[in-house]
C-alpha cells in the first residue's frame, strides 16, 4: 500500500537524488581513472597521460605486483588475521571503556576522558616510541607489534561514548534496580541496543588496520610477517628508487613499470575492502527510513 | 591536610563501590600510559642539543634555541605565516567538510531507494582508499598548463588557458576540494550512524503531527546531530595546527611559486629537517603545534562546558 | 552471578597485561660485548651489516650465507648477516636504528645520509685506534688525504670505499637525434640550447619534455671559476655558497655572482620557448623515466654513472637509440673525484664487535673471493665470466636470481668487474675524467651548523619559494624576482651564514697545513 508523498518530499527527493548522484560520479570517475590507468602500457602514459578508458592494454603493472605470487598471499593472510583479530580485541575493549566513560554516576568520567583526550595534544615522536616498542617490550619483529599500536585511539573511545549518550539512562537504572551487575548491564543490555555505533567503529578499526604499512615498515623485518599495504608499499618505492637512482651497481635491466604500479597497488589494496564493505553497510542505512516505516 | 585525607578517602570509597566499572576501564588506561605517557618524556628532545653518546637525558640542555628556526625575526617570523595558512586550511577543512558531510548524510537517510542509497555511500567511500600520492599525480594532469583537462577544455570552449601553477590563490580551492573529496564517505558514516541511533519514535510522532520534511530535518534531525559535530568540531580543534603533510606535499610538490598560499608548518619543516637533520628542532616544531592546539581546545571546551555540560569533550 | 562476571572483567584485563608479558619473553637480550680483542683466539659471533636497498629473494639469500659462512667462519670465526634499510621510509628508519642502539656491528653511511651530522653527534664509533689493528689492509691502501676527507671533527668514524667515483654533474643526451638533426657537438650552454631547440622542433612528442630545469644552476655554476662549498649543493647546508678553488677562504654568494642573473634571463628565454611545461615545478615525473621513454630530450640531474644506468636500459627498448654525455666541469676544468664520505662503513655506538666487524670489512676491501661474493652474489647462480673475466648475465635468470647488496660502501677498483653489457662510452667517459681530475681542496670540508641554524633553515627556504622559480624561468620579469630573491637573502640571514663557513673554512685550510 503507497501513501501519497506530500509536495515537500517529493522536491526533497529530487534535490536528494540530483546531489547525491553528481557527488558520486564525481568519486567515482577518479577511481576508473586508477583503475584503467592501472591496465594502461606504461610508456603510453607518460607520453599521453590519463584516460578513463585504457587506450594501450597492459597488464604488466599487476604482472609485477604477482611476480610472486606467494608472498602476495602470505600478506593478505596477515592483514586478514590482524584486521580480524584488532577489530575484535579493540572493539572489546574501546565499548567497555567508553561505557564507563557515559557512566554519570562513575566519578572520575570527565578527569579520565582528559587523560585519555590529552594523548592526542602531546606526543613524545617516534624515537622515545620505537625505544619503548623495541627495547623494553621486545614487540619488534612480533606479531603483536602489528596489532597492539592500532588497538584503540582517542577518538574512537570518545565518539562510542558519545554514541551510548542517545540510550536513554532509565536502562541502566533500572537494571541496577533488578539486581543486574556493571559487566552484565554493559554486555547483555548496551551492546545490542548499539549495533550501528559498533559497526561504525569496528569498520573505523578495522580500516586502520587494513590500510596501515607504517608500523609495518619500522617493526617488521621478516618477509613473511609484512602486510599487504606495506608490502604493495614496499614494491612501489624499490622500483621508484631503482628508477630513479644509479646507486645501485647491478645495472637493473628489469624494466619496472612505476606509474601504472602506483595505480595498480592502489587497485589491489582496495579490491578487498570494497568487497567486504556492503555487509557492514547495512548497520547504517538500514537503520532510519521513515519513508519505509509509512509505506 | 584534612582535605587532602578526605580526598583520598574519596577515591577508595568510590573504588569499592564501582570496583566492576574500574576493572572494565583499566585496560584502556593502563594502554594510553604505556603506548601514550610513556614516550611524552621524548619532549624533552626539544631543548637540547641531542647526541647519541649522552643520550635523551644526557644531552646538553640549550633552553628554547631549537626554536629560533621558528621565530627568528620576531614579529615578521616565518611561524605566523605558516601558523595563519595552517590555520585557515584546517579551518576550511573542519566546517565545509562537517557541513557537507551532515548534509549528504540526512539526505541519505531520507532516500527511499536502499539500492541507490547503498551504492552511492560505497561508491563516496572509494576516495579513501586513494592515496594522496596518486591524488598528486591526477591533479598535475588536471591543471597542468599545457595538456592538462582543464585547459584543453577551455580551449575548446575558446578560452585562453591559465597558468593555475602560476596562482598561488587556486591552490586553496584545490586543496580544500582534494581534502573533502577523499574524506567525504567517512565523516558520512559517523553522521549516518548517528541518525541511525536517533530513536524512531521521535520521528513517528513528528510524522502524526504533520511536520513535513523540512521541519523533521530541522527540528529533530540537526539538533540530535549536534553532539556529534561538536565532538568532532572539539577533536580536529586540537590538532588545528598540525597539517596534512601528505595532502600539500603531494599535490603542491617543491612548487616555491605556490608557497605564500600553501605552506603550513608540516612542510616548512619537513623541508628543513632536510637539509638540517636535527631530532631537536623537529620536536620543537610539534610541541609548538601541540601547546597551541592544547589551549584552543580548552578554551572552545570550556566555553561548551559553559552552554552545556553534555556535549564537553571532559 | 556477579562473581563470574568480575572474573570476565579480571580476564580482560589478564589477557591485556599477558600480551605484555608474552612480548617480553620473546626475545632475549644479548649479554656482554662478544669479541675478545686478540685476533688469534676468538668466539663465535654473529656479525650484522647494516646497508641500504633491498634484500635480495629469502632462497637466494640462504645460498649466498652459505658460500659466505664458509668464508667468515674460516677467517674470524664470525658468521654475518645483512640487515636491509629498504627503500620504504629509510630516513626515519636509518635514524632509529641509530638512536635505539640497535645490534649492528657495521653500517652504511654516507654524505646523502648525514654522515657528517651523525658522526659529529656521536652516532658512530672513532675508528682511528682500531684500524691499525684490526684492518691493517685497508690501513694502508687508503691514501692518508683521503683519510682526512672522513675525519669529523679530527677523527675517523667512516670507513670509505676505494673506488674513485666521478659524480660529475653534467647533461645525458640522445646523441642519435644530435647527429640525425646535424647539431653540434655539446660543449656549453649555447650549444645545449641549440640541440634542445632543434630537437624539440622535429620531435612534436619532446616539446615541453623538460623536467627538472632547476638542476642547470650547476651548468652555470661550472661556467664560473667556482665550485660548490659543499659537495651535495645546492641541496647542502652551506647555502648558495660557491668558492674559488684558489682562494679557499673567502666564499662568495652565488646568486650575487653577474653570471646568476644572466643565466635566470636565459632560463626566462628557454622557459617562453617551451623547453618545459609551466606547471613543471609541482611536476612528479623523473627524468630518468622521460628520458628513457623518449619523452625528454635531455636528462639534466645526471652522471657519468646515471648515463651508463639509462643506457643500458635504453638499449633494451630502442637498439637505435644512442646516449651521449656532457660533465659541466669540463667548462671551468674543475674535477674532482667524488668526496670520500660519498660512501663509508661506519660502525654504529651500538656495535658489539666493533673489532670483527672491521675484520670483516677488511677482507671485503682486499680480498677478491670476498668482494666477488658480497658483490655479485654466487659464482654461477647470480653471475657468470667470461674467460677475460667480465660479468656475464646472458644464462642468468635476472628476475629470479638478481643479486644486489648495495655494495657501494666496499667498491675496490682492483676488484671491480666489467660488465660485457656495458654502456660503449662508459670506459672512455671515466677514464677522460679520470686523467683530467685532481684531488679536490675541500674533501673533508664539514660545515657545522650549530651556531646558525635558524639562518639556514630561513635561506633554504628562501632558495626554494624565490631562486628555483627564477632558475626556471617561471616568473613574470626577471629584474623583479630577482631583486625580490636578493632581498629575502639579505633578511633570511645569508651574511651571516656566509661568515660563518668562512670561519671556518679558514679554520680547516689552517689545519690542513
Amino acid at each position: 500500500m503507497k501513501i501519497k508523498q506530500p509536495v515537500a518530499t517529493k522536491v526533497f527527493n529530487i534535490i536528494g537524488y540530483v546531489l547525491i548522484t553528481i557527488i558520486t560520479i564525481f568519486c567515482l570517475l577518479p577511481f576508473i581513472m586508477v583503475v584503467s590507468g592501472s591496465l594502461t602500457n606504461e610508456e603510453y602514459i607518460i607520453m599521453h597521460g590519463y584516460s578513463l578508458w585504457p587506450k594501450d592494454f597492459s597488464t604488466q603493472a599487476y604482472k609485477t605486483i604477482f611476480t610472486y605470487p606467494k608472498q602476495i598471499l602470505t600478506a593478505y593472510g596477515v592483514t586478514i588475521m590482524v584486521t580480524i583479530i584488532g577489530t575484535a580485541l579493540g572493539l572489546f575493549l574501546i565499548s567497555m571503556g567508553a561505557y564507563v566513560l557515559n557512566r554519570k554516576d562513575f566519578k572520575y568520567r570527565n578527569g579520565m576522558s582528559f587523560y585519555i583526550y590529552f594523548t592526542t595534544l602531546f606526543g613524545g615522536g617516534l624515537i622515545p616510541w620505537y625505544i619503548l616498542m623495541t627495547k623494553y617490550l621486545h614487540l619488534k619483529d612480533t606479531y603483536l607489534v602489528l596489532i597492539l599500536p592500532l588497538l584503540m585511539t582517542p577518538f574512537l573511545i570518545i565518539l562510542m561514548r558519545n554514541f551510548f549518550k542517545s540510550i536513554p539512562d532509565s536502562i541502566v537504572e533500572s537494571a541496577k534496580i533488578d539486581g543486574a551487575g556493571d559487566f552484565t548491564i554493559y554486555a547483555k543490555l548496551i551492546m545490542p541496543l548499539s549495533k550501528s555505533a559498533l559497526a561504525t567503529i569496528g569498520l573505523f578499526l578495522a580500516l586502520a588496520y587494513w590500510n596501515d604499512w607504517f608500523i609495518s615498515s619500522i617493526y617488521i623485518d621478516t618477509p613473511s610477517k609484512y602486510t599487504l599495504q606495506y608490502l604493495l608499499y614496499k614494491i612501489l618505492q624499490d622500483a621508484e628508487f631503482l628508477k630513479s637512482n644509479a646507486a645501485s651497481n647491478v645495472t637493473s635491466s628489469i624494466q619496472i613499470p612505476t606509474e601504472t604500479l602506483k595505480l595498480a597497488t592502489a587497485v589491489v589494496a582496495t579490491g578487498p575492502v570494497i568487497l567486504f564493505y556492503p555487509f557492514v553497510q547495512k548497520y547504517f542505512v538500514d537503520g532510519l527510513i521513515v519513508g519505509a516505516v509509512k509505506g | 591536610m584534612k582535605a587532602k585525607a578526605k580526598k583520598k578517602d574519596g577515591f577508595l570509597h568510590e573504588l569499592s563501590k564501582n570496583k566492576t566499572l574500574f576493572l572494565m576501564i583499566l585496560p584502556v588506561l593502563v594502554y594510553f600510559f604505556v603506548f601514550s605517557y610513556l614516550p611524552m618524556v621524548g619532549v624533552y628532545y626539544a631543548f637540547t642539543n641531542f647526541n647519541f653518546k649522552d643520550g635523551l637525558f644526557g644531552s646538553p640542555f640549550v633552553g628554547l634555541k631549537n626554536f629560533e628556526f621558528l621565530f627568528r625575526g620576531g614579529k615578521d617570523a616565518i611561524i605566523w605565516s605558516l601558523t595563519k595558512n595552517t590555520v585557515l586550511y584546517n579551518l576550511a577543512f573542519i566546517l565545509i567538510g562537517n557541513v557537507l558531510q551532515i548534509l549528504v548524510a540526512i539526505i541519505l537517510s531520507e532516500l527511499t531507494s536502499k539500492i541507490f542509497k547503498k551504492v552511492s555511500q560505497s561508491i563516496m567511500f572509494l576516495p579513501y582508499f586513494i592515496s594522496y600520492v596518486i591524488i598528486g599525480v591526477f591533479i598535475y594532469n588536471i591543471f597542468n598548463y599545457e595538456v592538462g583537462l582543464a585547459n584543453g577544455m577551455l580551449k575548446s570552449l575558446g578560452k585562453t588557458p591559465v597558468d593555475f601553477y602560476g596562482k598561488p590563490e587556486v591552490w586553496k580551492y584545490i586543496i580544500v576540494s582534494a581534502n573533502l573529496w577523499k574524506n567525504l564517505g567517512y565523516g558520512v558514516v559517523i553522521y549516518l550512524a548517528a541518525i541511525t541511533s536517533i530513536d524512531k519514535s521521535v520521528y513517528e510522532a513528528a510524522d502524526i503531527d504533520g511536520a513535513n520534511i523540512w521541519k523533521r530535518i530541522r527540528y529533530i534531525t540537526l539538533p540530535l546531530l549536534k553532539p556529534t559535530f561538536v565532538l568532532l568540531l572539539l577533536f580536529s580543534l586540537g590538532g588545528i595546527l598540525k597539517g596534512q603533510f601528505d595532502l600539500f606535499y603531494q599535490i603542491v610538490g617543491r612548487n616555491g611559486n605556490l608557497y605564500a598560499a600553501t605552506d603550513i608548518i608540516d612542510t616548512y619543516v619537513y623541508r628543513t629537517l632536510t637539509i638540517n637533520f636535527d631530532v631537536g628542532l623537529g620536536t620543537a616544531a610539534g610541541l609548538y603545534q601541540s601547546f597551541f592546539g592544547m589551549m584552543i581546545v580548552l578554551t572552545v571546551n570550556f566555553i561548551v562546558k559553559k552552554i552545556d555540560p553534555d556535549y564537553a569533550l571532559f | 552471578m556477579k562473581k563470574s562476571i568480575k572474573r570476565l572483567a579480571c580476564l580482560a584485563v589478564a589477557v591485556m597485561m599477558s600480551f605484555t608479558l608474552l612480548a617480553c619473553g620473546k626475545t632475549e637480550e644479548p649479554s656482554g660485548d662478544g669479541g675478545s680483542k686478540e685476533p688469534s683466539k676468538l668466539d663465535k659471533v654473529q656479525l650484522n651489516v647494516y646497508v641500504m636497498g633491498e634484500s635480495p629473494k629469502e632462497d637466494i639469500m640462504t645460498k649466498f650465507y652459505e658460500e659466505l659462512d664458509k668464508l667468515t667462519l674460516r677467517d674470524m670465526n664470525a658468521t654475518v648477516r645483512f640487515k636491509f634499510s629498504t627503500w620504504a621510509d629509510w630516513q626515519s628508519k636509518y635514524n632509529l636504528m641509530l638512536s635505539s642502539g640497535e645490534d649492528v656491528d657495521l653500517c652504511y653511511s654516507a654524505d646523502w645520509t648525514n654522515y657528517p651530522t651523525y658522526a659529529a653527534k656521536d652516532a658512530f664509533m672513532a675508528l682511528d685506534d682500531l684500524l691499525p689493528k684490526y684492518a691493517p689492509n685497508i690501513n694502508k691502501a687508503i691514501k692518508p688525504e683521503i683519510w682526512d676527507g672522513v675525519k669529523v671533527k679530527g677523527k675517523i668514524y667512516g670507513v670509505p670505499n676505494q673506488y674513485p667515483e666521478y659524480v660529475q654533474h653534467g647533461v645525458s643526451y640522445r646523441e642519435d637525434l644530435r647527429k640525425k638533426y646535424n647539431c653540434a657537438e655539446i660543449k656549453d650552454v649555447d650549444t645545449l640550447g641549440k640541440y634542445i631547440e632543434t630537437v624539440m622542433a622535429n620531435e612534436p612528442t619532446m616539446k615541453n619534455g623538460i623536467v627538472e630545469p632547476q638542476a642547470m644552476q650547476k651548468f652555470f655554476v661550472a661556467t664560473t671559476k667556482y665550485q660548490y662549498v659543499d659537495s651535495q649543493d645546492p641541496y647542502g647546508m652551506c647555502k648558495g655558497l660557491v668558492v674559488d678553488p684558489n682562494d679557499l677562504t673567502n666564499t662568495v654568494v652565488y646568486y650575487g655572482l653577474p653570471e646568476y642573473k644572466e643565466m635566470a634571463k636565459l632560463m626566462k628565454t628557454w622557459a617562453d620557448k617551451g623547453f618545459w611545461s609551466k606547471s613543471v615545478l609541482s611536476t612528479k615525473e623523473d627524468n630518468a623515466v622521460t628520458f628513457e621513454s623518449g619523452k625528454s630530450p635531455v636528462r639534466f640531474e645526471s652522471l657519468p654513472m646515471k648515463t651508463k644506468e639509462s643506457s643500458e636500459k635504453i638499449k633494451l627498448k630502442h637498439p637505435d637509440w644512442e646516449v651521449g654525455y656532457f660533465a659541466y666541469n669540463e667548462m671551468n676544468g674543475i674535477i674532482y673525484p667524488c668526496r670520500a664520505n660519498h660512501n663509508v662503513m661506519a660502525v654504529p655506538r651500538g656495535a658489539k664487535n666493533p673489532e670483527r666487524a672491521l675484520m670483516f670489512l677488511d677482507k671485503l676491501q682486499s680480498d677478491q673471493e670476498y668482494f666477488d661474493l658480497c658483490t655479485y652474489g654466487v659464482k654461477g647462480l647470480n653471475y657468470n665470466l667470461t674467460d677475460d673475466g667480465k660479468l656475464d648475465y646472458s644464462k642468468i635468470d635476472r628476475e629470479k636470481c638478481n643479486f644486489d647488496i648495495a655494495p657501494w660502501a666496499w667498491r675496490t677498483e682492483e676488484f671491480f668487474r666489467k660488465g660485457v653489457d656495458d654502456w660503449n662510452k662508459w670506459e672512455s667517459t671515466v677514464s677522460e675524467l679520470k686523467g683530467k681530475s685532481k684531488q679536490d681542496p675541500l674533501d673533508g670540508f664539514v660545515f657545522d651548523t650549530a651556531n646558525v641554524q635558524a639562518e639556514v633553515a630561513a635561506v633554504a627556504q628562501v632558495e626554494e619559494q624565490y631562486a628555483r622559480p627564477l632558475e626556471s624561468g617561471l616568473v613574470g620579469n626577471v629584474d623583479t624576482a630577482y631583486d625580490t630573491l636578493m632581498k629575502k637573502l639579505r633578511d633570511a640571514g645569508i651574511d651571516k651564514v656566509k661568515a660563518e663557513v668562512d670561519k671556518q673554512l679558514k679554520e680547516f685550510v689552517e689545519n690542513k697545513k
